[in-house]
């Protein structure tokens, strides 16, 4: 696998000094950091451990407050959900947050296939939209572009005259989606989480996008991936500062928005709110044993420590759209058989991401039985001869150590491409 | 290592028969392999009463995957008990040799690389501050450089890719000599350190062979 290109590397990179930072200072500012940790790595759990009924609590409780509760076992139903949802409510135009969850059902491809024009309000995420890009990191999702990229993918997009100021992009960007957040009245969101007890549904955010559009919308779609269900109040109000404290290294998000119910005429807020509960791939990994990693809440922690990560970019987690340590986890296990597999080899068990992580996942411990399970049925027959050879040479130390130099010189004269320092 | 051990006058040997502790399998997921590494390097390491690895990946090997491994099987204590007999030769040294009876001269910038699996940090740092004639780069850049986990073998592109901030904190830092906790560090580094015009990396058992210039005072 090859680096991605310089740029990305560089841009990818500015996560350490920024949020990570930010996340590193703002933890060791936490008087109860540890058991914070602990205890939203627990509520997590909980939540994954009894996940069935949880969700059927999340459904009554939701239905109660006049939400209407539809399930979706793969992608495809989810999206089917929404078209069906989008024809009965005549929308021509949507507008969505920015949410892996739809990104990884191909949300926008699905809705415009069927004539309905969709729009991120998220000024990154539009920015992949025009760019056609998946997004690089949960929080922040064009992360991997620099200035001149972003210049050129408006130049490409709207004609417009390129800039270096970066100001006046995110300005050029931002004009018409306030534009069309006045004039659309139907909105899709996936959901951060939502609340088993009260069927409260909540999206965490630091640009206020969620509120935004939560305020104008008529017709709400909410989308939640099953695993992101959440006991109780207190578990919300201990998961909200797990995330902030991660993402962006505060003690809360800039917005939370919070989705009870639809409202009744004359006041303003969605007539009617749709919650579709998304499984695509959880219930067969947390079968495969590796429910821990759906304990993930991604705020991007671990993708700002690590140190591969920005050096492989986006594409190396391609075609997912979890990139990151957690992503070479879930991705073996929720991609297509033979898809990700070569993702759990994108490690070198550096263990940045362990300390990080605000849910407490042990993300080296379940890369390394991952790949215990992926390398039986994954590994070239080349591969297999070298460890085949090797297990016979280590009873010989005079043979062992000449073998190894030697295949050692054998891969120094593979060429490598000059690294740029 | 061996040297400096017996200018101590400690009762060191190296068994013979060594050759890897099976990390590397462990972690490319040939798990059939490791177990073999691992059961033979219970029967090596079997009579002695510490076990001092140059590696910090190989002691976590022997820490936290031996007695994982081998749970449950007729290993087992014994994988429990040089799990706690293993350390480092930096640790070993401050904690039970005597930091004051190793001596070491060296002039010039000295820089400590940090190991994404260094158990013995404190006590390298220990050693390091005392060298007489040397001054310490601050704050090393923390980052794995891209050995670990057969990452090298498998994608030499992207280790290589991933040395580059290391090596350009080690150029901008005019060090003279950078000094590390383990081997894996060393043997990826070196050659691209060379290429850079950057100085050398050692490993501190090696820095402390060559650099230790009289030993004090009788065994404790």
């Amino acid at each position: 696998m090859d680096p991605a290109d310089r740029y990305t590397r560089q841009a990818l990179a500015g996560l350490e000094l920024g949020p990570g930072r930010a996340a590193a200072l703002a933890w060791a500012e936490t008087p109860d950091a540890r058991r914070l940790r602990r205890a939203a790595g627990r509520a997590r759990q909980k939540v994954l451990d009894h996940l069935g009924a949880y969700l059927q609590q999340l459904e009554q409780s939701a239905s109660q407050n006049d939400v209407q509760v539809l399930w979706a076992d793969g992608a495809q139903d989810a999206n089917r959900l929404v078209v069906q949802i989008l024809h009965d409510t005549r929308s021509k135009a949507v507008l969505r947050n920015h949410s892996l969850l739809l990104n990884e059902i191909a949300l926008d491809a699905a809705v415009e296939h069927n004539g309905v024009r969709i729009t991120a309000l998220h000024p990154g995420a539009h920015l992949l939209q025009l760019a056609r890009e998946r997004p690089s990191h949960p929080v922040w999702p064009a992360a991997h572009m620099r200035v001149s990229q972003v210049s050129r993918t408006l130049e490409q997009a709207w004609h417009i005259p390129p800039s270096v100021n970066p100001a006046h992009l995110s300005a050029t960007l931002r004009a018409p989606l306030r534009r069309s957040l006045l004039s659309t009245y139907t909105v899709i969101l996936g959901l951060n989480f939502a609340v088993a007890e009260s069927g409260q549904m909540v999206c965490l955010d630091n640009d206020g996008h969620n509120p935004s559009l939560t305020a104008l919308a008529r017709h709400l779609i909410c989308l939640l991936s099953i695993e992101q269900v959440v006991a109780d109040r207190a578990d919300l109000g201990l998961l909200i500062r797990a995330f902030a404290l991660g993402a962006y290294g505060r003690s809360m998000p800039g917005y939370v928005t919070c989705i009870d119910r639809p409202t009744p005429a004359g006041v303003d807020g969605p007539r009617t709110v749709h919650l579709i509960l998304v499984d695509n791939g959880r219930s067969d990994l947390m079968a495969a044993g590796f429910g821990e990693a759906l304990r993930c809440i991604h705020c991007g922690a671990c993708h700002n420590v690590c140190p591969l990560f920005r050096q492989v970019g986006p594409e190396g987690y391609a075609p997912s759209v979890y990139t990151g340590p957690i992503g070479s986890v879930i991705n073996p296990l929720l991609l297509r058989p033979g898809l990700g597999e070569q993702q759990s080899y994108l490690s070198t068990d550096c263990r940045a991401c362990r300390p990080v992580c605000p849910v407490d996942i042990d993300l080296p411990a379940l890369l390394q039985r991952l790949r215990g399970q992926v390398t039986p049925r994954a590994a070239s027959h080349r591969e297999r001869f070298v460890f085949w050879v090797w297990q016979r040479l280590l009873r010989y130390p005079r043979l062992f150590f000449p073998a190894m130099r030697l295949a050692h010189r054998l891969r120094e004269r593979t060429p490598v491409s000059s690294t740029d320092s | 290592m061996i040297n400096l051990a017996k200018r101590l006058s400690l009762p060191v040997s190296l068994p013979p028969g060594q050759t890897c502790c099976g990390l590397t399998a462990l972690q490319a997921g040939h798990s059939a392999a490791a177990l073999t590494a691992a059961r033979l390097q219970l029967r090596l390491f079997s009579g002695y009463d510490v076990l001092i690895t140059t590696s910090s990946a190989c002691r976590r090997m022997f820490r936290e995957h031996l007695p994982r491994l081998l749970r449950g099987q007729p290993e087992a204590e014994e994988a429990a008990r040089l799990a706690t007999a293993c350390t480092s030769w930096a640790k070993f040294l401050v904690e039970h040799a005597g930091i004051e009876r190793v001596c070491c001269r060296f002039e010039g910038r000295l820089a400590y690389f940090p190991t994404c699996h260094g158990d013995d940090e404190d006590a390298i740092l220990q050693l390091l501050t005392k060298v007489e004639g040397a001054e310490l780069v601050a704050e090393p850049l923390r980052q794995c450089c891209g050995y670990g986990n057969n990452l090298s073998w498998r994608h030499p592109q992207l280790a290589h890719a991933m040395t580059t901030p290391i090596l350009s904190d080690l150029r901008l830092s005019h060090a003279d000599l950078v000094v590390t906790g383990d081997e894996g560090c060393c043997i990826h580094l070196a050659p691209l350190l060379e290429r850079v015009g950057a100085a050398p990396i050692v490993h501190i058992a090696e820095f402390l062979a060559d650099y230790c210039g009289e030993v004090n005072g009788g065994p404790r």
